[in-house]
Order: C-alpha cells, then structure tokens, then sequence
C-alpha cells in the first residue's frame, strides 16, 4: 500500500508532516472562524429580521446600518478584503500571517454570506406562528428562541453546510497568501514546484471534506424536517 | 350581567403607501361573560381587525377596550402579555409549530406558567382528552387532517386557561362535515369551561350553529347587531339579508320563476307563496290548519326550517289553490299570527 502510493503521489508522501499539518490548519481555520461567523451571523440574521419594518420590534435604524453593511462586505471581494484588514488583524490577533492571522479576515468574508442565509431560513417561518405566539402572551425574546430559530433548525442548518463549504474555499484562497493551510501546500509545492500530485491530493481531500459537510448538513436538515 | 369584552369608539387606521384606509370605524358594543358572539361579514369588512383589537395583535389608532373591565389598550407590555395569556386564539391556518409534536404543541403556552413537570402533564393529558386526540400526542402536526390539526390547536389555546378564545375564521378551510365536528367542540368548550367565545366567519351557518348573539360588520362599521334568531327571522339591513338568504335553499324559488320552470307554473286559482317564520312561537300544525280553515291545497315546493336554540326559524315556498276570497282570508290570517307572507306569483292575475 504504502509503496503504491510512493508511487502514486510521491511528493506528498514525501512531505506527509506537512500535508497533515496542512489538514489540520485548514480545519482550524474552517473550525475558529466558523464558529465565531455562526454566532455572529445568527446575531444579526435575527437582528435583521426582526428590525424589519414589518417585524416583530421594528427600527429603522438599527434595520438599514446592518443591512447596509452586510451588503458592503459582501460586494468587497475577498482576496480585497483580506488586504484591507490586514491592520485589524494585527490589532487584534498580534499577527497576520498563519492560522492566527487568517481568521479575522475569513470571519469578516464569512459573516455576512452566513447572516443572508440565517434571514432567509429565518423568513421560512410562517407569520401566522409568529402572531400565534403573540397571541399567548411570548415576548419578543422568547418568540425569537422558542419560535424563530426552533422553527427554522433544518433551514438554518442548510444555510450553515453552504456557508461551510465556502467558508473552504476562502480559507484555501487565504491559505495563498500566508495563512497556512491545504491552500497554502497547494500553492508552495503543487503550483510552485510544479508537483502535480500535491495538487491533485489537495483537491481530492478539499472534496472529501465538502462532502462529508453536505452529507452530514443533509442528514441533519432532514432529521429536523417534519 | 358584566361585559366580558367592550368596545368603545374602536377606531383602526391602516396607514399604507401613504394612503389611509379605515378598517374599523368607530365600533362599540359589548359582548358578553359566557356567550358565543359571532361576527360575520364579508371579506375585507374589517373583522380580523376588529377581533385582533381584543389581544391588542393590532392596537386601535382611538378608542378603548375593556376585557373583564380592565381597559387593557392602557396596559404596559408587560401586563399586556398576563393578559394575552388569558385569551386564547386559533386561527384558519391553525399556526401549529411543526418543528414539535402535538404534545409539545399544546405544552408550549405552560412554559414559564410555574407548573411543575407533572401538572403540566397532567393538563397536557386532559386537553387531549378534551379534543380527543389521546392517540396522536407523539405525532407531528404535518400527519394530522386539518379537522385534527384546529382540535390542536384549540388545545393549545385552552392551556392557560383563557377566559375568552378568539377564533378567526377556524373552520374557514375545513369540509363541512369537519367544520361540524370543531363547531361541537367550541359549543364544549363554552358550556363546559364557561368561556366567552368570539367568532369571525363569513358563513351564516357557523352563526347559525353556535352563536347566541351576532354583529354584521361592513366597511369597518357594526351595521347590525343582535339575538341570532332575531337576525335570522328579521333581517333589517341588505347586507344581512343576503347572508340570510345564503343559507337556505328558499331563495332558488326565484330564480325558477326567473326560468319559467314547470314547478311554479300557475292557473287562475293558484298562487306561489313564501312564508317566513318571524316569531318564536310557530305552531307546527300551520299549513294543516290553513288548509283546514281556509280550504285551500297547499303543495309545498321547497321547505327549510331549522332549529336555533329551541326556536324553529326559515320558512317555505309553496302553491296555494283556492278561490281569491280564501286565499286573501288565508293571508290576513297568516299577518295576525306574524308570520311573513310574499306572494311570488299571483296566477289570478297573471292573465
Ligand atoms: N396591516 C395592514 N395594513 C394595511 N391594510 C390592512 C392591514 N390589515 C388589514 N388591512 C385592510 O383592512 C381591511 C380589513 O381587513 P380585515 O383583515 O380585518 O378584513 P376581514 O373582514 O377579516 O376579511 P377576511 O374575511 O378576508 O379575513 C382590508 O381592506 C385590509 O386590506
Ligand atoms: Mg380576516
């Protein structure tokens, strides 16, 4: 097996501490900043969707900054964005290069395109549940809890796989300029070096990790449907 | 008798685009502690408006309302929800949570209520009984029929005890036979747990089967209001006449004399007549007693007489043979008992 593969991709067989590290790197980026832009993104998802005007506790204000905003950074293309905040992150990592440096940037490239896909899983919810709720007394807190983010789980949940899995690739396009990463491998030696193999191995693992996410969101999405 | 719920110069204003549309229109009356009310009006007549001012879902641009004397359009929030919980709603599309079972469904209102695990399940448990869902507590609302799904959702909405269940247009997408079945259940509820019941329809029969008393709105206005069976037998404006009218088949007689149809044809000594039953007190033996005193035949075409309360109300169509005198004799005599006559065809003179 082992010398089937040797001969198969020899030059990641060669560097196989690096290619897991890379492994590793990748699912720490994909991991920090996923976390932290699922957070954020369902905080301003919800935010969004109840300062709406026909919302639960409509404002104006609060509406349109954030909206706004999201559609700022989203229209600002990564490679960009990850230039411009170069100084926020050293502000507030220390740093800006290697995993560290990468997760500012991949969460203010990541947020936004999350907080779209929360407002809309968010607008699946019948309106009628929302003045159900109402109607038995609920405040706003609870019918965000109890009524909003229960009734839209698979939604939400679909939002996240798609989120995930471009969340890869920009962690991949970071891993380009210094992040660290299976981008970064790719780069160094698979377009660098010319090794072909290291190329082809990268994409094979970036593959496999997108599907594992789709089939698990997949299952997950469907369990909660009812 | 104390009102239940009051309105007092309910005014609704919605603002849209800039322009201003009056819902509701300066409304007061009250319903009362214990009664099944019933609103009835056709679509866009403001009566989901109307009704959402009871929860305060929509709040009045002026005007009050009274729940058990609390004026609660001056209630804080906080007081507002205490008060919510204590009025019920369902609606037409049932609003259940699909994401939870029916158990959950119907426990959702106890959450934050202070019962402990085991008498919300106990609760949880009778309410089932209550709607005769025992079976299905473990099913989500999506394998339920409609009829099953508005029995949920009545549960749910008699879990905080409420002591008003607003119903909007509840049996609105169910088959007649079902609407007949979540009628009952209402008619159960308000005699058995003594909850005042409001219900928004555009159907007469809904009226007809559980209310004591109804309003008929219009252009956000109540343009009459009363006793269901005064309504029925004595219908002062267009409007309610036509919704009247909807509900039997006494009507079709008109548009057979439209068609010339062979039924209605008359000779000389035949007339077509409806009669209306105006008044509590009809004595069933009428037509017998005419034929008897007036010695006339009585063939009745069509007949529609139902129950309301105790009280049979409606009338019938049907030719009467008989020389003039006896016929005019017969129509005096009809007045004086107050029952409503209306010759549709008069064969004496028709040549
Ligand atoms: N939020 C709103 N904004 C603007 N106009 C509204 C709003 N809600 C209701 N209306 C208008 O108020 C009028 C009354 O509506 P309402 O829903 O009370 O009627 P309804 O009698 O319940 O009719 P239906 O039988 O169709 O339910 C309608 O013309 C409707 O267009
Ligand atoms: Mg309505």
């Amino acid at each position: 097996m082992e010398e089937f593969l040797n001969d198969l991709i020899p030059n990641v067989m060669a560097r196989q501490d690096i290619f897991f590290k890379s492994i590793r790197e990748t699912c720490l980026m994909v991991g920090w900043s996923g976390s932290i832009s699922f957070l954020l993104g369902i905080l301003f998802g919800v935010t969004i969707t109840v300062t709406r005007p026909d919302g639960i506790c409509s404002n104006k204000i609060v509406y349109h900054i954030l909206d706004k905003l999201v559609n700022f950074f989203r229209s600002v293309p990564f490679i960009i964005l990850l230039a411009c905040l170069v100084p926020l992150t050293r502000l507030i990592m220390g740093t800006s290069i290697g995993v560290k440096g990468a997760i500012v940037p991949l969460v203010f490239g990541c947020t936004p395109f999350f907080t779209r896909q929360m407002e809309s899983a968010l607008a699946e919810v019948d309106p009628g549940l929302i003045e159900a709720a109402q109607s038995m007394g609920l405040g706003n807190l609870d019918i965000i809890w109890r009524v909003y983010l229960r009734e839209s789980i698979a939604g939400i949940v679909r939002g996240t796989t798609i989120t995930l899995i471009s969340l890869i690739g920009l962690t991949a396009m970071a891993g380009a300029i210094g992040a660290g990463g299976l981008g970064n491998f790719a780069i160094m030696y698979g377009h660098q070096r010319n090794m072909l193999d290291v190329t082809y191995t990268t994409v094979l693992v970036l593959v496999v990790m997108v599907s594992l996410i789709q089939v698990t969101g997949n299952y997950i999405a469907k369990r909660n449907t009812h | 008798m104390e009102a239940m719920i009051k309105f007092q110069h309910v005014r609704k204003e919605f603002n849209s685009d800039g322009k201003k549309f009056l819902a509701v229109d300066d409304v007061s009356f009250d319903i009362q502690k214990g009664e099944v009310f019933g609103i009835i009006g056709f679509s866009g007549a403001g009566k989901s408006t109307l009704v959402r001012c009871i929860n305060l879902l929509e709040r009045p641009t002026s005007g009050q309302v009274f729940i058990n004397g609390t004026e609660i359009t001056e209630l804080p929030m906080s007081k507002l929800r205490q008060k919510r919980k204590k009025i019920g709603m369902i609606f037409q599309q049932f609003n259940l949570f699909a994401s939870r079972t029916v158990w959950d469904n119907i426990a959702f209102p106890l959450k934050g209520s202070g019962l402990s695990k085991e008498e919300k399940a106990e609760k949880v448990e009778k309410l089932l009984k209550l709607v005769e869902l025992d079976s299905k507590a473990d099913a989500y609302p999506s394998n339920l029929s409609g009829g099953q799904k508005q029995r949920v959702a009545i549960a749910r909405a008699l879990a905080s005890d409420p002591e008003i269940l607003l119903s909007d247009e509840s049996t609105s997408a169910l088959d007649p036979k079902t609407t007949k079945s979540i009628l009952n259940l209402l008619k159960k509820v308000n005699r058995e747990l003594g909850i005042t019941i409001v219900v928004i329809t555009h159907e007469m029969q809904v009226i007809k089967e559980i209310c004591d008393r109804v309003a008929v709105m219009k252009d956000g206005k109540v343009v009459e209001i009363g006793e269901v069976f005064d309504i029925f037998a004595n219908p002062q404006e267009q409007i309610t006449r036509e919704f009247v009218e909807h509900t039997s088949n006494l009507s079709k007689i008109y548009e057979l004399v439209e068609e010339k149809s062979d039924i209605v044809r008359v000779d000389q000594e035949q007339i077509v007549w409806r009669l209306r039953y105006l008044e509590r007190n009809v004595s069933e033996a009428l037509v017998s007693q005419l034929s008897r005193k007036f010695d006339l035949d009585i063939n009745i075409i069509f007949g529609n007489i139902e129950l309301i309360g105790e009280n049979p109300i409606g009338g019938l169509v049907a030719i009467v043979r008989g020389t003039p005198e006896q016929i005019d004799g017969a129509i005096d005599y009809l007045h004086e008992k107050n029952v409503g006559v209306e010759v549709i065809l008069d064969g004496r003179v028709s040549e």
